[in-house]
């Protein structure tokens, strides 16, 4: 009897292990077969504001490498492009519905990147890899999980580039700055938001750049433009109102303020002033060439999104990144960024 | 028979339990009160075009009518713009993916009645710029523009009279929009007398050829009238280019279209009437008439859009202001 009973037994654990094996196999198998299946994946992008003209730049790059990727695998790519204007609320909602949607990955250039926690926890509770580019949040946050990744510029070589960009002018050109002789450039400042990294970064390490080199500049005022072209250019005619003639050089964060600045320079009729950006945006590369715009710094756009749908597809597809990808911390990835100066 | 205290208790105690397994199944399961059932919709919108540019306003009216309908839009641009045979391998290829409905900007409508024809397409069709009165869509949410033509016929003799020659321009073989705006012109204009001629950009895409013979013919005033918005935009951009000699040429320049670029040369003084409409109402109610489709509603008809002929200083109007830039 005891026998039979123990017989019973083993024949009950064996089949309970093969169940277990066989469930392992097939859960592996349905999984292979998901991936080998997959005939489109959907990334949610999330955009801090449709109308800033370098994250439009980058979302036009972004839209040709997922053209490209469909043409060349035949996986459609359901881009899903959203506008948080400017409102971390409607951002967080966004991700929210991305989620309920079945997005495969996001892709978000944050709002406000002190406040990506709340992203980064629906994120992870649905297990959906994330990239932010572009607006860097903390690194305590970025920390929180594996599957975050960031996409910029390096905001020192940036402010350093610029920095270039000025020195160089100088040397050539003294007088071109240098517009009343006295043997110092007065400079005003337009700066990005408070609140992003880049902004204050660049303007730290393009002043200190300067002086560093000996580039005599003295500041005579500066002002938050929040990166928009209709804020630098409304600061910029009451600075020509208020120092008439005494604006020698305006350095600015980024390519939309220098434009801003630019325009309201043509309004007021003020000539020789020098205006330097950062981004490299078409319009921008335009105004070098035009002569308005001393120069610039250029992120490589198509590096930065090619490099980003990489991270995107491999991350939707489920594969490994690609290994010849370079990333600091195995999280981040620094865009190269080159001159662009008046010929 | 007397109920003891103990027997009152256990009762009780039965009484609760089963209150509390009522109040579980009432609240966390919908076998007493049903949820109501929410289905998300999938509704591909493709244009014919390989960039949105010209869909800012569309795109966002779309985006808010899938925000309240709970519809699920993917938006697909073509990788050539005008390539009628991939417009149509992307709509097979988003009835694979899925999609319950598509809303379709047809390159050419009659490719897409050829797949309705021989069964290869089996969800509703919703045309955007073409009617289906003469298509086998479902549905389409569209404007009349021989009616639009006709509002811009009288504009233009109401400005520049009969004595001149209209010149109606167009950029490639053009499509039913086009036609029916051209219908509404000319008929205004042969009405009044007044003589048209026609001029394919063909092989003169920035039309540089177009204005340095007219302008050796001594032509100086020229009156013209773009049917599509590609001509218009290439005619106003060599208004504003770098030859001041040509600044001037053109007595008056029209069309029709709302993108950021036509509403700027219009601002600028280059282009001097654009027939308008309502692109956020058009995205909006083409979503819309989408999800009713893919519910299952009896075949729709033609939803016809007003437009509205501007000018220069009808850019400050707050009501075209709001519905030229929706903030939504």
């Amino acid at each position: 009897m005891k026998k039979t009973v123990r017989l019973k037994m083993l024949k009950l654990h064996k089949l309970a292990v093969i169940c277990l094996f066989a469930g392992i196999c097939l859960s592996g198998c349905s999984k292979q077969a998901d991936n080998q299946e997959k005939t489109s994946i959907r990334i949610g992008v999330s955009l801090y504001r449709g109308d800033d003209i370098f994250i439009n730049n980058i979302r036009s790059e972004l839209e040709r490498e997922a053209k490209s990727y469909e043409q060349e695998t035949g996986i459609k790519v359901n881009l899903d492009i959203q506008d948080a204007k400017g409102s971390q609320h409607i951002q967080n909602s966004q991700v929210e519905r991305f989620i309920s949607l079945g997005c495969d990955v996001l892709c978000i250039n944050p709002v406000d990147r002190m406040d990506a926690s709340s992203m980064i926890d629906q994120a992870m509770t649905a297990e959906v890899p994330v990239v932010f580019f572009n607006r860097q949040p903390v690194e305590e946050d970025m920390n929180r999980w594996d599957q975050l990744y960031y996409l910029g510029v390096d905001p020192k070589e940036s402010g350093i580039l610029q920095a270039g960009i000025v020195e160089k002018y100088y040397k050539e050109n003294p007088e071109q700055l240098d517009l009343n002789g006295n043997g110092v450039i007065s400079y005003v400042l337009l700066e990005g938001e408070s609140s992003h990294q880049d902004a204050l970064i660049r303007t730290e390490w393009s002043i200190q750049t300067l002086k560093d080199r000996g580039v005599p500049i003295e500041k005579i005022t500066g002002g938050i433009a929040n990166w928009e072209r209709s804020q630098a250019s409304a600061l910029m005619e009451q600075w020509l109102k208020k120092y008439p003639g005494e604006i020698e050089l305006v350095i600015c964060n980024n390519d939309d303020m220098a434009l801003g600045a630019i325009d309201a320079v043509k309004r007021e009729g003020a000539s020789g002033i020098s205006v330097v950006g950062i981004d490299g945006v078409e319009s921008g590369l335009e105004a070098v060439k035009e002569g308005t715009m001393i120069g610039t710094v250029s992120s490589n756009k198509e590096q930065y999104a090619k490099v980003m749908f990489s991270i995107l597809s491999d991350k939707a597809m489920g594969r490994e990144l690609d290994p010849e990808l370079e990333l600091e911390n195995g999280k981040y990835y620094r865009c190269p960024q080159t001159v662009k100066e008046q010929e | 028979m007397k109920i003891t205290k103990k027997k009152k208790e256990l009762y009780f105690l039965i009484l609760y339990e089963i209150i509390l397994v009522l109040l579980f199944l009432a609240s966390s399961t919908d076998l007493i009160i049903k949820e109501r059932q929410n289905p998300v919709y999938q509704v591909s919108v493709i244009i014919g075009d390989s960039n949105d540019n010209d869909y800012v306003n569309f795109r966002k009216g779309m985006d808010q009518a899938a925000l309240e309908l709970n519809a699920d839009v993917s938006f697909v641009s073509l990788y050539e713009r005008n390539h009628e045979a991939q417009q149509m391998e992307m709509v097979l290829r988003e009835q694979r993916e899925g999609a319950r409905a598509i809303v379709l900007d047809p390159v050419e409508a009659a490719q897409l009645d050829r797949l309705l024809e021989r069964g290869q397409l089996e969800i509703p069709v919703i045309l955007t710029g073409a009617s289906m009165a003469d298509h086998k869509a479902w549905g389409a949410v569209t404007t009349d523009y021989e009616k639009m033509g006709r509002m811009l016929g009288t504009e233009i003799l109401n400005r520049h009279g009969t004595g001149q020659t209209v010149w109606l321009l167009e950029q490639g073989k053009g499509n039913w929009m086009n036609r029916q705006f051209e219908a509404g012109i000319q008929a205004v204009l042969s009405e009044a007398g007044c003589q048209a001629a026609y001029y394919n950009t063909g092989e003169d895409p920035d039309l540089a050829s177009f204005f340095f013979t007219r302008k050796k013919q001594g032509e100086p005033d020229l009156v013209i009238a773009c049917l599509d918005q590609e001509s218009l935009l290439a005619a106003a951009d060599r208004l504003a280019g770098s030859e001041p000699a040509w600044n001037h040429l053109a007595a008056g320049l029209y069309g029709r279209g709302t993108s950021v670029s036509l509403l700027n040369h219009l601002e600028q003084g280059q282009i001097t009437g654009l027939c308008v409409t309502d692109d956020f109402t058009a995205g909006y109610v083409s979503v819309r008439t989408a999800v009713e489709a893919a519910a299952g509603e009896k075949k729709g008809k033609d939803t016809l859009l007003e437009s509205w002929y501007i000018e220069r200083e009808d850019l400050q109007d707050p009501a075209f202001e709001k519905m030229l830039y929706p903030i939504e």
